[in-house]
């Protein structure tokens, strides 16, 4: 009996934590009295009250036809919401609409838990480049989004003429890494624990959005174009430089790798390599006068800058795909697209919002724009994309605290292959 | 109208008192029992099938059957061995660690003065408090620039430590913080089994012209061995399924020096979505912590 019992206590305690992380019970559309239920997830943020208005609006107006109800679900700086996508996934819960990071598209439109929305799309010549193409998987249209992003150097005006750096204007003349390098030695002084450049290590999404386009600029890759290899691309010798350009930062103590979340704004590093939704954190600091500057780009290649944003699919559980594109393109119209853009201050997706924006033709912001424009690359499209991420995001922190590139490059390859491997 | 028993004719044999009784236990016990076995012994059941399944967890309809393959794979995973390695290791340093922390606080909080009252409480309160919390609180502690405990080493003119960031430290930075919030929980369990120790034999001991210590030793440690058996193997249990703080502290790493089995299992189910392999990944660990709590039980009765 005793036995019984220890055995008993071993299964709860050890299986239980495989079932502790459940599910939730959100039931896709149902149509009650004529009038379509649209359900919408997206993670939440502080893009869920300009979500919030716009879902509003589309209910006054398709009154007693259609209703849609928005969810936001928590994401955390890790995967939490993608974890909840796919547990509903697996339980047949998804909502109607499924907000999703643009590199997820191929995995999801591949397992089929979206659904092509080819021809459904209104204005669909008005998107950006870089926003329909990350939608883009095997030649058919799964997803767009409202806005784009990019990242690029933001820098502390004051400290960079003090130290009598000039920092690029135009794209042509965008530092290379030698210069940015430079700079940022220039600019670190560790008795006053000053670091040159900030940027963020989190465990999440960030890690290969951010150095990607070091790696591209370099002529490398993270995969094969067709997505069927990974060695050879993500551990190649073009990819290898371009982190072993970055580690001599960390190495050297130009970058903090435990930073305050303030540490740029607060004074304490004179550039940051950040998101372009930074512009609109720093007017929490109108103190400071402040810059952005392009993305460093290599000896070798050509201004790289990343792109890619959220994104709307219609899920293969919706019941009325009519309904579901209806509600898509009225996220996407010129009005809500330049609604949803300002609440960061992100690029807007649609040419003709941007056209209206006349303060990105201006400094700093043109050089957002001529990011996004000009030298926007999407991330890789595959369906292994959440083992590349995670693994390619675990091998360069361990790259940054003095890992060796090629050896963490190679297990990164490994598992990778190993993952498209068992796809097939 | 009037009821006589005698009058109603019955086929069927009237139940026993002591049979009604065994029926009405398990009555009331249904409702846990269904519950339990939807959500608990059924999962379980059904890890062990999807371990010898390629299970894509987006993909339900296309999982097949391929045999040993996610164990074949699983012994040859460096990542495992590592993992598992990780895991032993936590869970030697800490169950021993955690166990005699506590027995300490238990003996210190026991005594019958006012403040005992408000050690308790101090001492229990980390533990009330959600790990994750800990965990962030922690690794703000633990930064190496602007981290508290590297400014107080910097007092007695250390110099600054990695912890988090060094992967010689990272895991006993990680026990070290564990065994500060957990102990409190073993302390009220080891104060309940003090609280039955009788006066009588601390005073015979007495007598004996025993000291503190061999009061300790021949009187209060043998008084509560049931406790101290319990303590250990709930404790070795929890240990195995260190999680929350690699999770969120170090994200398992740096270099893997703190990814645990559990960590592992999460990453291949839910990030990776490759529910075979992780169902695979389950089922040694549960076997894993079996052995350990029957080998450790055995030990105890010796």
């Amino acid at each position: 009996m005793k036995k019984l019992l220890v055995l008993s206590t071993a299964a709860v305690l050890s299986l239980g934590t495989l079932s502790a992380c459940g599910n939730d019970d959100n039931a896709s559309s149902g149509s009650n009295d004529g009038e379509t239920k649209l359900t919408l997830w997206y993670p939440e943020g502080d893009m869920s009250p300009a979500y919030e208005e716009i879902i509003e609006a589309f209910n006054q107006e398709n009154d007693g036809e259609i209703e849609a109800e928005i969810e936001f679900i928590p994401r955390g700086n890790k995967y939490a919401y993608e974890d909840k996508v796919s547990a509903a996934a697996t339980s047949n819960t998804l909502p109607d609409l499924l907000a999703m990071d643009g590199p997820n598209v191929a995995n999801y439109a591949d397992a089929g838990i979206i659904q092509p929305i080819d021809g459904l799309v209104d204005n669909e010549d008005q998107f950006v480049e870089s926003i329909i193409k990350q939608g883009t998987f095997k030649d058919q249209l799964y997803a767009v989004g409202p806005t784009e992003s990019t990242v690029a150097l933001f820098y502390n005006v004051k400290m960079l003429e003090e130290a009598g750096i000039t920092p690029p204007k135009t794209l042509e003349e965008a530092w290379t890494w030698d210069d940015f390098y430079e700079a940022a030695k220039k600019l670190t002084n560790k008795e006053k624990g000053m670091y040159g450049v900030n940027w963020t290590l989190d465990y999440g999404e960030w890690i290969i959005y951010f150095t990607g386009p070091s790696v591209w600029s370099n002529g490398g890759s993270f995969i094969a174009e067709d997505g069927s290899k990974a060695d050879g691309y993500v551990n190649g010798p073009e990819t290898v430089e371009a982190l072993e350009y970055l580690k001599k930062f960390t190495d050297e103590g130009l970058v903090n790798l435990q930073p305050t979340p303030t540490e740029f704004e607060d004074g304490n590093a004179a550039m940051m390599l950040m998101g372009s939704w930074e512009w609109a954190k720093l007017k929490d600091y109108p103190d400071t006068e402040w810059g952005i500057t392009y993305y460093p780009k290599s000896p070798n290649g050509e201004q790289v800058s990343p792109s890619g944003d959220w994104a709307w699919g219609v899920s293969t559980g919706t019941e009325d795909k009519e309904a579901a594109a209806e509600l898509l393109n009225f996220i996407h119209t010129k009005e809500n697209v330049l609604k949803l853009a300002a609440v960061e201050e992100k690029p807007p997706a649609r040419s003709d919002a941007f056209e209206e924006l006349t303060e990105w033709d201006k400094e700093p912001l043109n050089v957002l724009k001529d990011q996004v424009l000009q030298t926007a690359h999407p991330r890789p499209s595959t369906t292994s994309y959440p083992v590349l991420s995670t693994k390619y995001g675990q091998a360069v922190q361990n790259i940054f605290l003095g890992g060796d590139v090629q050896e963490e490059l190679d297990k990164v390859a490994k598992e990778v292959d190993t993952d498209i491997e068992r796809k097939q | 109208m009037e009821k006589t028993f005698e009058a109603v004719p019955s086929t069927k044999k009237p139940m026993t008192y002591d049979t009604q009784k065994k029926w009405l236990g398990v009555a009331f016990s249904l409702p846990a029992l269904v519950l339990l076995f939807t959500f608990l012994v059924l999962p379980v059941m059904l890890a062990f099938v999807y371990s010898f399944m390629n299970y894509n967890m987006l993909n339900p309809a296309g999982k097949e059957f391929v045999g040993f393959d996610n164990y074949i794979r699983l012994f040859q995973d460096a990542i495992f061995l590592t993992s598992l390695k990780n895991t032993m290791y936590f869970t030697v340093l800490v169950v021993p660690i955690q166990s005699a922390v506590a027995l300490g606080l238990a003996l210190l909080v026991n005594k019958k003065v006012k403040v005992a009252g408000l050690g308790r409480v101090f001492f229990f309160s980390p533990v009330v408090t959600s790990m994750v919390v800990v965990a962030i609180l922690w690794t703000f502690l633990y930064n190496v620039d602007s981290g508290l405990i590297n400014h107080m080493l910097h007092f007695f003119g250390i110099e600054n430590q990695p912890f988090l960031l060094s992967p010689d430290q990272a895991m006993n930075s990680i026990i070290f913080m564990s065994v500060w919030q957990a102990a409190g929980f073993q302390m009220m369990i080891f104060l309940a089994g003090l609280k039955e120790v009788p006066e009588e034999l601390y005073e015979a001991a007495e007598v004996d012209g025993a000291n503190v210590w061999q009061k300790f030793r021949n009187v209060t440690l043998p008084s509560i061995s049931h406790v101290t058996g319990f303590v250990l193997i709930i404790t070795t249990i929890q240990a195995f399924r260190l999680f929350i703080q690699p999770y969120v502290m170090t994200n398992g790493g740096p270099s893997d020096s703190t990814k645990t089995l559990v960590f592992m299992l999460y990453e291949n189910g839910f990030q990776f979505r490759d529910v075979g392999y992780s169902s695979a990944i389950a089922v040694v660990f549960f076997l894993i912590v079996l052995l350990s709590s029957l080998i450790l039980k055995k030990a105890l009765k010796q």
